[in-house]
């Protein structure tokens, strides 16, 4: 027998592969509903039902779209997968597109409509895609289709040859009324190929690409479109919003110009020539009930899924819990009765349910709890994620070990759930409470397979070492215990193998590869043109967050310090550009600087409406701020016209304002902040608090926190 | 003469009156009845009927097991003896009649006289149950005293016929309970948790999303302390009929400490039906 042939058995080959490819077990948590490893270890059969009750829940808003909106909780323990089952309905394969809303923050300082329609305009405009697509391309295509469709059905037979100059000759031809049935034919062809249902799986530019090959120049479209949106919408108020969105909606997919839809959803819907001068409250609600109808028509379901809402409401530590609990539910409850055909998702830890919800006015319990009838299922009026049984729990189990024992050119021949045994598995099924205490102990059973005796002896009395000793401590349910002792709890020590100073195989949380990723994907959400613009509250509440955090974690720049903050002051009646994150910063032995920190995102003809607000703010009686600080996109820092007169009057008035030049990169960390906190806190056990991020904060956002500082000397 | 017949018939519907069933229609030795066994009573009875106040029930056949006198004397001979005798029961129209003729008043006394007499019957009933216990023990105990004569007789290897013997004994000293019979331990486990599944489905079908907080399973089960409350709770979880959630706020924020349950790494103070 050959050497090789000893060494190389499968198992040992597999061992030696694994070992290689590294524990599939390390992904134990969703960070969020857009975190990719969901995808790659996706089992369909797990809550399989209860994926289908939410999809028919988004159903029913497909088919009948002024449904009254209503809620469904979604419940489940820490770990019991609801983030995944999140994911699986936005990014998986069943059921049609949606709109999917995930707001990563709460925003309790605002009211709950504001809150919510920026969340709406930032998903709308943002970068993110949902089912492999941007929103705003699935959105704007389906509905420059239809727009195009009836628009060209409505053109004489002169207008349809007015379409497609003739060149030359042919102009000559025309006027003699010669060689016009090309052009009618191509016109056909046009409007069947938009009524045409989009070809599966939906890919942007359809409708360009069919323009292009019909011969009409996208410019031309745009003019056809937006004269039969004038000629079919109403001049009031809501088709005058309607008309706006149509037509941004209209430009963004035929000139790739999303900025004329950002600046009206952000800007212009405050500007309209109103006889009477709304509220903040009633702007608010006129806009998102445009946006809503709009989606409505196209048969889009809006679906708001607020995910782990212990995170998004105990986000801030010191706050009154039941407070801000209260403040949200009533919120939504609001929404509910002020906008149709929202669905409103809950993904909630059973726990927080639990403490929070019997103490709710009893009218708002009586909304959350209102039943929810769905063909085929039934009446539903929660779900409940429990702990999968045994054999689910091998099938996750394949699924992560799969992709690694795949490479094995005999693979067939091994146990699909290599190095474990059916009683390994068995036994984590039966003794661990959640879904992720699963994962986890079986990271740790892979470890001590696969790693923990790999450096002596050989690999057959490893593997039989590993099969008889390697079972995981069970928590609960030891059946060798006396029968007095009702509950054990298991302090675990470091595997007892590793010498000192040896590397743990285990793998370590780094918090710096978090923000990372968690900066490249908020990155990726803010590079589309009209982005940044739309994601305006959502970077104001990261700025909160930030400064809130540094106050809580005892940042310092320079001699400086936070002594208060408060994350978000809405003041005025513009909805998006009045808000500032209040910070006071204070030296020793000195008195603290009121600090008001701004976004000034406002282009065009915003700019100057964007800082005439925030100026206001150094206006107010009593005075709140002493200074203030506008943070500004670095491409477009310098100001001119209005918006220099309103700078210079502020100082001839003797006011303390300073421009910030900010990159992508650092508008991206305020908008990373909320999801990474989140997502530490959610890979953390327990009850664990967070780490100081001090010096994290210090390493990676140093420049960012200079910028919202008082000036520091040298 | 038409009075006496009117107070006859006004007495007799008024111990009808206060009678939940049907009662012998004349009275006897051994049992009083609605009228007197005469030919006034007889005639009072006629006209009762003539007029609707009563209605005549046909009396209860009598049972194998009566008849064969296997169930106890007494109860058994009332029965023979009721079963020739009619059977009357008071109608609406007599009640209001009753209600027109005499005050209310005097019905309830009838009622509470009524009450008394069920009451001396049940006191001796207790009675009778309480002798018949005091003879079982004193059974038991010469029982006892004849089996420990025979265990020491036939030792610890004695003939196989006295394994029956032996495990009555053991019964015995079990505190008189045979193998076949369930522990009353065991009994009240199942008790409990029939009464905490039950607590726990009504909590479901009440409509409520959240989980049952364990105070409230406490009040609604018959346990006589939150020890065995919190066994029957581990047990059920064992027996994969029921969820134990934990509580997730800070410790100090449980509302009412006592009834939570440290399971596993967990405390839990909440559950929920398994389905």
């Amino acid at each position: 027998m050959s050497t090789a042939a000893a060494v190389h058995t499968l198992p040992e080959r597999a061992l030696e592969l694994l070992r290689r490819t590294g524990n599939p077990f390390r992904n134990y948590f969703a960070r969020n509903p857009d975190d990719e490893v969901c995808a790659l270890y996706h089992v369909p059969e797990l809550f399989v039902r209860e994926r289908e009750q939410l999809l028919s829940v988004v159903d029913l808003y497909r088919y009948a779209p002024t449904t009254h909106s209503e809620v469904v909780p979604v419940l489940g323990s820490k770990g019991s997968g609801k983030t995944h089952l999140l994911h699986s309905i936005k990014h998986g394969p069943d059921g049609a597109w949606q709109l999917l809303v995930t707001p990563g923050t709460y925003q309790r300082d605002t009211d709950f409509l504001e809150y919510l329609l920026f969340q709406l305009i930032d998903t709308l405009l943002g970068g993110g895609k949902q089912k492999n697509t941007r929103p705003l391309e699935y959105i704007g295509e389906q509905l420059v289709r239809r727009l195009l469709c009836d628009a060209l059905k409505g053109l004489s037979p002169q207008q349809r040859l007015d379409l497609f100059p003739a060149p030359g000759l042919g102009r000559w031809a025309r006027r003699l009324g010669l060689g016009g049935s090309q052009a009618q034919e191509r016109t056909q062809w046009l409007t069947e190929s938009l009524t045409r249902p989009c070809p599966l799986p939906f890919q942007a530019g359809s409708v360009v690409r069919a323009c292009g090959e019909a011969g009409i120049e996208p410019a031309k479209a745009l003019d056809l479109v937006c004269a039969h949106i004038s000629r079919i919408e109403k001049h009031d108020t809501a088709g005058l919003m309607r008309r706006h969105i149509l037509e941004g909606l209209a430009r963004a997919v035929l000139l790739h110009d999303e900025s004329e839809l950002a600046s009206f959803l952000t800007y212009g819907f405050a500007e309209l020539d109103f006889h009477v001068r709304p509220t903040r409250q009633d702007l608010v609600l006129a806009l998102f009930k445009a946006i809503m109808q709009v989606l409505q028509e196209l048969n889009v379901p809006v679906v708001v899924a607020f995910d782990q809402l212990e995170d998004l409401l105990l986000a801030r530590r010191s706050d009154d819990s039941h407070r801000t609990a209260e403040s949200f539910f009533a919120g939504i409850v609001q929404a509910m009765h002020q906008i149709d055909g929202i669905s409103f998702l809950i993904f909630a830890e059973r726990g927080l349910w639990n403490r929070f919800v019997p103490s709710l006015d009893g009218y708002i319990r009586d909304r959350l709890n209102n039943p929810i009838h769905l063909p085929n299922h039934g009446t539903i009026k929660t779900l409940r994620l429990e702990a999968p049984p045994l054999d689910l729990v091998r099938r996750i189990v394949e699924a992560r070990l799969r992709p690694a024992l795949e490479k094995l050119s005999d693979c067939a021949d091994l146990s699909p759930i290599f190095p474990f045994t059916e009683e390994q598995i068995a036994l984590v099924a039966r003794t661990e409470p959640t879904l992720r205490d699963m994962l986890q102990q079986f990271r740790h059973l892979f470890d001590r397979i696969v790693y923990g005796a790999s450096e002596t002896g050989d690999a057959n009395s490893q593997r039989k070492q590993g099969e008889e000793t390697s079972l995981p401590t069970p928590r609960i349910g030891d059946t060798n215990l006396p029968p007095e002792v009702k509950s054990v709890i298991v302090v675990e020590t470091p595997t007892a193998g590793l010498q000192q100073g040896e590397e743990s195989p285990l793998p370590t949380l780094r918090v710096g590869d978090l923000w990372d990723q968690e900066l490249r994907t908020a990155r990726r959400k803010l590079e589309p043109e009209g982005a940044l613009t739309g994601a305006t509250r959502e970077l104001q509440s990261g700025l909160g967050t930030f400064l809130q955090l540094g106050f809580e974690h005892g940042v310092k720049v320079g001699p400086w310090r936070l002594h208060h903050v408060v994350p978000e002051w809405t003041f005025g009646e513009h909805p998006t550009y009045g808000v500032l994150t209040i910070a006071h910063w204070v030296c020793k032995d000195g008195q603290p600087w009121k600090v008001g920190i701004g976004l000034f995102l406002g282009r065009g003809p915003a700019k100057p409406r964007d800082l005439s607000t925030k100026l206001a703010a150094l206006e107010v009686e009593p005075s709140v701020i002493d200074h203030l600080i506008l943070l500004r996109p670095e491409d477009d820092l310098t100001l001119s016209g209005k918006s220099k007169a309103l700078w210079q009057e502020a100082e001839r008035r003797g006011r303390h304002a300073r421009l910030e030049p900010v990159s992508l990169d650092g508008f991206a960390a305020l908008s990373a902040l909320p999801r990474f906190v989140a997502s530490l806190t959610e890979s953390l056990p327990e009850g664990q608090p967070l780490p100081n991020l001090a010096d994290l904060l210090q390493e990676k956002c140093e420049k960012l926190l200079e910028q919202v500082c008082m000036p520091v000397q040298g | 003469m038409a009075d006496k017949s009117n107070q006859l018939v006004l007495t007799a519907l008024s111990r009808a009156a206060a009678t939940a069933g049907a009662v012998p229609l004349y009275g006897s030795k051994a049992q009083a009845g609605l009228f007197p066994n005469n030919a006034a009573g007889k005639q009072a009875a006629q006209r009762c009927q003539e007029d609707g106040y009563l209605c005549l029930v046909p009396a209860p056949e009598a049972t194998p097991s009566d008849s064969n006198g296997e169930t106890g004397g007494a109860i058994t001979l009332v029965k023979k003896k009721t079963a020739n005798v009619p059977l009357g029961a008071i109608t609406e129209k007599g009640l209001t009649y009753l209600l027109s003729q005499v005050s209310p008043r005097q019905v309830l006394e009838d009622f509470v006289r009524a009450l008394e007499g069920r009451q001396n019957q049940v006191d001796a009933l207790l009675h009778l149950a309480r002798q018949v216990q005091q003879g079982i023990e004193a059974m038991k105990t010469n029982v006892d005293k004849v089996l420990q004569q025979i265990c020491k007789l036939e030792g610890p290897s004695g003939p196989g016929a006295a394994g029956h013997l032996k495990a009555l004994f053991a019964g015995f000293l079990n505190d008189g309970d045979s193998p076949r019979s369930t522990p009353p331990a065991a009994t009240n486990d199942t008790a409990l948790h029939d009464t905490l599944l039950a607590g726990l489905t009504r909590w479901q079908q009440s409509g409520a999303t959240e989980d049952c907080p364990l105070p409230h399973l406490y009040r609604q089960a018959s346990a006589r302390s939150i020890g065995q409350f919190h066994d029957a709770l581990r047990q059920l979880h064992e027996l994969r009929k029921i969820y134990l959630h934990p509580w997730t706020g800070p410790l100090y924020d449980i509302p009412e400490p006592p009834y939570a349950l440290l399971i596993g790494h967990e405390i839990a103070y909440y559950a929920s039906i398994r389905k």
